[in-house]
């Protein structure tokens, strides 16, 4: 349980309580607020202002102080958490008004347009009234799924966004390379940039066979969490990096890797 | 981990159309917007930011490409 589930979850994962999705939680100021600032070109002011605070976090003698208060403020901002496919397929069931919206992070790093963001609940309206001939696709919730299938299978990790905790308005798809949250996150360590998923993979010793010493899932990882080990023959696990996407198990043809509640692996359980 | 500079004056991204970002490989640059605007639906002006300089690798590909010859790496610049 994170710590987002136990204020949250009610017993379940904070983004799977349908009591997050309702119309009351937009009854909040500071999250009317928020939803509006990420909206439009809003997302760009945004990124920029965290960016910049996160990078103070490793400024020699004030970096504690600013990290501790990024813990403080940051449930209160725009944040997201790793999500596996079945995960996030079961968010989309619980929420609705699907439209898919250009990815700010990959418009501001490389200056690319691709619609690979899914938002949902607030953020279309929002979108509409700032934007309205900008680029969007509203979908239906069975195009949304086959959507997110189909950019699991290419190798996007799926994050679980949040305006203000715990109410969650995105899915976005996301290519490890550009996005700003993991560029916030890595340089200085900061979790609440983005928080790791609940679960980890475990590869099967039993059906592993190492691919011959050319494991695809290796190449798969973007967080270096697997290896090939050539004494054994088989690929490794460092649960300590693993962040709990499940985009490994799209790369075995063998059914080898598998997710496992995070909180049962010694190693990994605590670590967000 | 690189010393970046990115002269603000000599950038011109309008101009180039984010050449030094097309050419990075890791996403060092942040096309940072100039001011804050009180409308959300107007687009921004932007200048380029090395933000993320953690995760330069030094290849100097932005050096070499940049036509205003704004960027400089650890007291490297092209002239």
């Amino acid at each position: 349980m994170c710590e987002f589930c136990e204020k949250h979850g009610h017993g379940n994962r904070w983004y799977l309580n349908p009591d997050n999705y309702s119309d009351e939680m937009m009854a909040d100021r500071d999250r009317q607020k928020l939803v509006e600032e990420i909206c439009g070109y809003g997302i760009d002011y945004y990124i920029n202002f965290s960016s910049k605070v996160t990078g103070l976090a490793g400024w020699p003698a004030l970096g504690t102080a600013i990290k501790a208060a990024i813990k403080r403020l940051a449930p209160k901002q725009h944040g997201g958490q790793i999500v596996s496919l079945e995960d996030s397929l079961e968010i989309i069931s619980i929420a609705n008004n699907f439209v898919l919206l250009p990815c700010a992070c990959k418009r501001l790093v490389v200056n690319k347009e691709e619609l690979c963001c899914l938002n949902f609940g607030p953020i279309r309206d929002m979108q509409r009234s700032l934007l309205p001939d900008g680029p969007m696709e509203e979908i239906t919730l069975a195009e949304a799924r086959e959507y997110l299938v189909g950019k699991d299978a290419e190798g996007r990790i799926h994050q679980v966004l949040y305006a203000k905790a715990p109410m969650p308005v995105c899915i976005c798809n996301c290519d490890l390379q550009w996005c700003t949250s993991f560029k916030q996150r890595f340089p200085h360590n900061i979790p609440e940039a983005v928080f790791k998923g609940h679960e980890v993979i475990v590869v099967s010793e039993e059906l592993c066979d190492g691919c011959g010493g050319d494991a695809p899932c290796v190449e798969r990882c973007g967080f270096g969490a697997l290896a090939y080990d050539e004494e054994t023959g088989k690929v490794m696990v460092d649960h300590a990096l693993c962040f709990g996407c499940g985009l490994c198990r799209v790369a075995c043809a063998r059914d080898a890797i598998a997710l496992l509640s995070r909180s049962l692996v010694p190693v990994a359980s605590g670590n967000w | 981990m690189t010393d970046f500079k990115v002269s603000a004056k000599a950038c011109d991204t309008r101009a180039c159309g984010f050449k030094c970002q097309a050419v990075c490989p890791t996403g060092v640059f942040l096309a940072a917007p100039r001011k804050k605007l009180a409308d959300y639906g107007i687009e921004p002006e932007y200048l380029i930011s090395p933000r993320f300089t953690y995760f330069c690798n030094g290849c100097m590909e932005c050096v070499t490409i940049c036509p205003e010859h704004a960027i400089t790496i650890k007291g490297h610049k092209t002239t």
